[in-house]
């Protein structure tokens, strides 16, 4: 385990990985306390009577409401505040799924490619298969498959969303798990493992899968990161959550441009939001594929 | 070489038939299947049959995917179900505008992304190198089509400095030969209309160029950080030459291959950004055809052949890039 205590040593000497670090935990206790945090409730149309969208007027900051309302008379900050936990769901679920689904992918192949002393494997067509199948679905720019997943189910629901971003990062992961996964098959603790007779699928699990999974989680991090920008441009193309009272930020952004003439601000901030914690991911994420390979600097 | 392309254009036909598969399969699973998907649910049983009949979903399904193949393979591509235009021709329509839109974009991209990602490196850890590095981070973060509104919001509505959609100002509508305005402009003699056109092009090129920008300035330095710490900038520093031929001879020429590889990936990915930038813009490409067919009841032949040309496109390009790699560099060997 040394090996992760000098990667998180090396960590904690990156500024960029303390600012990720900060900006990420901001965010999951802003998440965790929303209940707490938020002076309202998010769902209530406090100030609908001052909504006028004919003269265009939606009410400004006012004590009580620092950010002023939504076009429905909602404190938008109490909306910000319960934003982060619907756009943390939607991000943390959609690259889970894809990590899970990817890593397990990508450890059947390698593990069916790499049999005893380098020969092929009992059951190399699993790989050849699986990496057929990564090969179609990366036939496509990631957010364009989404978009085209998305667009394909029929109707949308905040599980589309989830479903057609984690179904992108699937092939990433997977293949991502198989490369490093294959080099690891190659070392020697792998084929010591062998001569004792250790069988392969026990191999990957237990001396394989945990030396691969390092540049799996960086790229988890980062993912993180494009999962919720995704999630964004799949609200803001219509193939979003069609529930309107649900806050989350992408489909508040989508909303608020519907009203950039009238009150910019209601786009402004959950922009904000969205871009303040997708660096987050993104510094956090390169840090970390800087700490476990110190090549990638 | 040749021997290399057409092996390497057959390896390309199993990715797009698997492709074939998975959206025709995809789309004969949907609950109710591609005729209520395409009709909506309230439609009356009687209309349904008909369609059914019309498109042959009442064959068997191998039967079925075999004439889609056949179709595929011939041009067909059906008939739009929200306008009734042919397929062929509305995408024929909607390519060019994509492709304008890109090389813009990627144009931009290229030209400043590869001297500042050369900048950040020779003045690595300075105040430049900084700025880049927090720049190309935010340049990432940012949603597309935030970007889009907030440049449209201020530029045009605010400062009036750009036209605020389209592609061409109206009364301008000359002879569209080739379908890119710009082209256009100047084969009829009319260098207004390309000036308009490139007028067009500026806010949204941009907006879809920021991050293939971002993108390539931070592998530029990278690989130019890279080439530095080689022992053969060494010598040739140690031979004395000189610091523009180092540079260019030297670093540039070595650095810049991983550079090409990456701007080949981005133009593929850039279809994806279309569909954000186009739907700010009302641009007219594949882009804002694709957010057409999504807003109401689903366009699915048109869906399904932008998807299949759009992973077509993405293919080609990767192995262009391929191809292009061995010719730059010698060292690499194609499979």
């Amino acid at each position: 385990m040394s090996r992760w205590r000098a990667a998180l040593r090396r960590l904690s000497g990156n500024p960029s990985a303390v600012v990720g670090a900060v900006i990420v935990g901001g965010f999951l206790l802003v998440a965790l306390f929303a209940g707490v945090l938020a002076p309202h409730s998010p769902y209530r149309e406090y100030l609908i009577s001052e909504v006028r969208l004919g003269e265009s007027q939606i009410p400004g900051p006012r004590s009580g409401f620092p950010l002023g309302a939504d076009e429905r008379g909602r404190d938008l900050l109490s909306r910000l505040i319960y934003g982060s936990r619907q756009t943390l769901f939607v991000g943390v679920v959609a690259t889970l799924i894809g990590l899970v689904a990817g890593v397990a992918l990508g450890a059947v192949a390698a593990g069916g490619r790499s049999g005893s002393a380098g020969r092929a494997g009992p059951r190399g067509w699993v790989d050849v298969v699986v990496m057929r199948i990564v090969d179609v679905a990366l036939s496509l720019p990631g957010l364009l498959l989404a978009i085209s997943l998305a667009a394909l189910v029929g109707h949308a629901s905040q599980w589309t969303v989830i479903g057609a971003v984690a179904a992108t990062n699937v092939p990433v992961f997977a293949r991502l798990l198989r490369g490093c996964a294959l080099a690891q098959l190659e070392r020697e603790h792998v084929l010591a493992a062998r001569a004792l007779g250790v069988k392969q699928r026990w191999i990957v699990l237990r001396h394989v899968l945990p030396h691969a999974l390092s540049p799996v989680l960086a790229q988890a991090t980062l993912t993180l990161a494009t999962a919720i920008l995704d999630a964004a441009a799949l609200s803001f193309l219509g193939l979003g959550d069609p529930d309107p009272a649900r806050a989350e930020w992408g489909l508040m952004l989508g909303d608020g441009q519907r009203f950039f003439e009238i009150r910019p601000e209601l786009a402004y901030y959950p922009a904000l939001a969205i871009i303040v914690v997708a660096l987050g991911f993104m510094l956090l994420g390169e840090a970390m594929r800087e700490a476990i390979d110190p090549r990638n600097r | 070489m040749i021997r290399v392309i057409v092996r390497r254009l057959l390896q390309l036909v199993p990715t797009l038939f698997g492709l074939s598969v998975l959206l025709f399969f995809w789309l004969h699973s949907l609950p109710g299947g591609p005729v209520e998907a395409m009709l909506g649910e309230r439609a009356t049983p009687a209309k349904r049959a008909l369609l059914t009949r019309a498109l042959g979903y009442d064959q068997p399904i191998w039967v079925q995917y075999g004439k889609f193949v056949q179709r595929l393979v011939t041009g067909d591509l059906g008939v739009s179900t929200r306008t009734g235009d042919r397929v062929v021709d509305v995408l024929g329509r909607a390519f060019p505008a994509t492709v304008e839109l890109t090389a813009f974009a990627m144009g931009f991209a290229v030209v400043l992304g590869i001297p500042l990602g050369y900048l950040a490196a020779r003045h690595r850890g300075r105040l430049l190198d900084q700025l880049v590095g927090v720049g190309t981070l935010v340049g990432v973060a940012v949603p597309v089509f935030f970007l889009g509104y907030l440049l449209k919001d201020t530029l045009t509505q605010r400062l009036h400095w750009f036209p605020p959609s389209g592609r061409l100002s109206t009364g301008l509508d000359t002879i569209h030969a080739t379908g890119f305005f710009v082209l256009d402009g100047l084969l009829n003699a009319d260098p207004g209309a390309s000036v308009d056109a490139l007028w067009h092009l500026i806010l949204p090129g941009l907006t879809l160029g920021v991050i293939p920008l971002a993108v390539l300035t931070r592998i530029t330095r990278a690989s130019v950080l890279d080439v530095l710490n080689e022992e053969y900038i060494r010598t040739a520093e140690a031979k004395g030459l000189r610091n523009s031929t180092i540079r260019r001879r030297h670093i540039l020429r070595n650095a810049l291959l991983p550079v090409v590889t990456s701007t080949g990936l981005l133009t593929g990915s850039l279809l994806a950004g279309a569909v954000l930038t186009e739907k700010v813009y009302n641009w007219g490409g594949l882009g804002s055809l694709i957010s057409d067919s999504i807003t109401g009841s689903r366009d699915y032949p048109v869906l399904q052949a932008i998807i299949m040309l759009a992973a077509l496109v993405f293919v080609v390009i990767n192995l262009v890039v391929d191809l292009c790699y061995a010719v730059i560099d010698p060292r690499v060997r194609l499979p």
